[in-house]
């Protein structure tokens, strides 16, 4: 390590430390976004209005002679204060008014009903007794409806909400390990990533007696295609495809190289090519490719492309550099 | 990159459960918020030098993935995000800053004080001021290479560059800030 590095762990070490004293309160963004954007946008104001006052008062101490001191003319004076004082408030400072729903932002202290055991916290039941104003234990589950999405739709987008109803009290659980926040009137939601493909999902709703109720649907991600693959003809079943990958991108050595290597059609060949070096190889009988291209006459940090390309023309394209000093 | 063909239009078919997992929950707003903030204000320190306006800038971003925490929950790396814009926005409202301090000082003698952070000693100051004042992307990449400890590939998805030209940032923002030091760099690979 060196000592500029020495040096930068230890400043770096010092930010650190300090900021742990930094206060962090998530209240004023999650609750109160309009409070806390004024109060950036109040400092923009008071840095404006007070350099204006203290422009003024130095034109009024000074004279309107200043300019020759300075060297500025008055006009110049008066360009500034609307500067400072018309500062852009970025746009993150509006108010907020299409926020959104804030019910995912609200922590959860429940505890996971997936450790309890509904058998042993269930309250014992009581021998007779000779009062009437026993209670009888809880022994029912609570009902645990999904009212969205419904079981077999398809979707194409990614985050989706569940939703659904339960016992007010109760908890839920997704997939026996996210909680969905229910509210008083039992409801609740909860946004989950999909899979592409088919994604089940059981939910389980559980009372403080630990009765539990499941139940689960399953929904389609139908994922946007993005690549079209070559096909040769109408029932092209695609076995292989063409990937690439570059192990270094620089080199600080005389004669700089680096290494290339992917998977593509067996047998098929892989050109490397650049303005400075190429290279060709040939896949294995698993498809696997491998070579390494040197660039001999490569320019001292400047940076080049470098297309790797296989049989069918698919191209990749990466970034070298050469950082040898010599 | 490595892109992976899909053929086009075809929806998973049904049979084929073979994913019926859901990935991941997108994590709450606040959690993330708690987890980010303060190392956030850190690296907005580092590039802009102003204890004050570092939270802003951290609050300012943290604001704007609050508002499209749709999207950027979805993210593989939210914090990756967060850290582009306050990035982006310290350094150039430190440069804002020294102008605006310039012309205030030469108009009328107002001279600005910048709070320092509390108990930061004066070597990791001198230091931290002397990775803004090299180039934007240099000063960015240092301050995550040093302060944050992120990979070469991690500061390439921040700034939303290739890894090797966070390579060159880093080397020649090394050089540059070595001379500006006074170190002596020695060799390194």
């Amino acid at each position: 390590m060196t000592t500029l590095d020495t040096l930068a762990r230890s400043s770096a070490g010092a930010i650190h430390h300090s900021v742990s004293y930094v206060p962090v309160s998530p209240a004023s963004i999650t609750g109160a976004t309009g409070g806390l954007a004024f109060g950036a946008f109040g400092r923009y104001v008071l840095a404006g209005v007070v350099a204006g006052i203290v422009l003024i008062g130095a034109l009024f101490i000074v004279g309107p002679d200043a300019g020759d001191v300075t060297g500025d003319s008055v006009p110049s004076t008066t360009a500034v204060t609307p500067t400072t004082a018309a500062t852009p408030i970025p746009e993150t400072n509006a108010p907020e008014t299409n926020a959104p729903e804030t019910n995912v932002l609200v922590p959860t202290t429940v505890v996971d009903p997936v450790d309890h055991d509904p058998v042993s916290v269930v309250p014992p039941v009581a021998a007779p007794d000779t009062t009437t104003t026993s209670l009888a234990p809880d022994v029912e589950p609570p009902f645990l409806k999904i009212d969205s999405p419904g079981d077999g739709d398809r979707f194409e987008k990614a985050v989706l909400r569940f939703s659904g109803r339960t016992e007010a009290g109760a908890t839920v659980l997704a997939s026996g390990k996210f909680t969905a926040p229910v509210a008083s009137d039992g409801s609740w939601f909860i946004d989950l990533v999909l899979a592409p493909g088919a994604n089940g999902v059981v939910f389980a709703a559980s009372d403080a007696a630990g009765n539990k109720t499941t139940a689960s649907v399953t929904v389609y991600f139908d994922e946007p295609a993005t690549v079209e693959t070559t096909t040769t003809t109408s029932t092209t079943v695609v076995t292989w495809e063409f990937t690439a990958n570059q192990k270094y991108g620089s080199c600080e050595l005389p004669v700089p190289y680096d290494i290339f290597s992917g998977k593509t059609k067996s047998g098929a060949t892989v050109t490397i090519s650049s303005p400075y070096g190429n290279g060709s190889t040939t896949a294995n009988g698993e498809g696997v490719w491998s070579v390494k291209v040197e660039f001999p006459t490569a320019p001292y940090n400047e940076t080049f492309v470098v297309s790797a390309t296989d049989y069918v023309g698919t191209t990749k394209t990466f970034e070298f550099v050469n950082l040898y000093t010599g | 990159m490595t892109v992976r063909p899909r053929l086009r239009g075809r929806a998973a078919p049904e049979t084929t459960k073979r994913s019926l997992d859901v990935v991941r929950a997108t994590e709450p707003f606040e959690a993330f918020y708690e987890r980010e903030f303060r190392s956030v204000v850190g690296l907005a320190y580092a590039l802009s030098g102003s204890t004050s306006g570092s939270e802003d800038l951290a609050q300012d971003a943290f604001i704007a993935a609050h508002k499209n925490w749709d999207k950027v929950s979805t993210y593989d790396k939210p914090e990756a995000w967060v850290r582009r814009v306050v990035s982006n926005m310290a350094v150039s409202r430190f440069r804002r800053g020294i102008t605006e301090t310039k012309a205030l000082a030469k108009l009328a003698g107002f001279r600005s004080e910048v709070a320092s952070l509390p108990d930061l000693p004066h070597e990791a100051e001198h230091f931290w001021s002397n990775v803004r004042k090299l180039p934007k992307r240099q000063a960015q990449s240092l301050a995550l290479h040093y302060l944050e400890d992120r990979p070469v590939a991690e500061i390439a998805e921040i700034l939303e560059c290739s890894a090797s030209t966070v390579k060159v940032h880093l080397h020649k923002g090394r050089k540059s800030l070595a001379a500006r030091l006074g170190i002596e760099l020695g060799e390194d690979r």
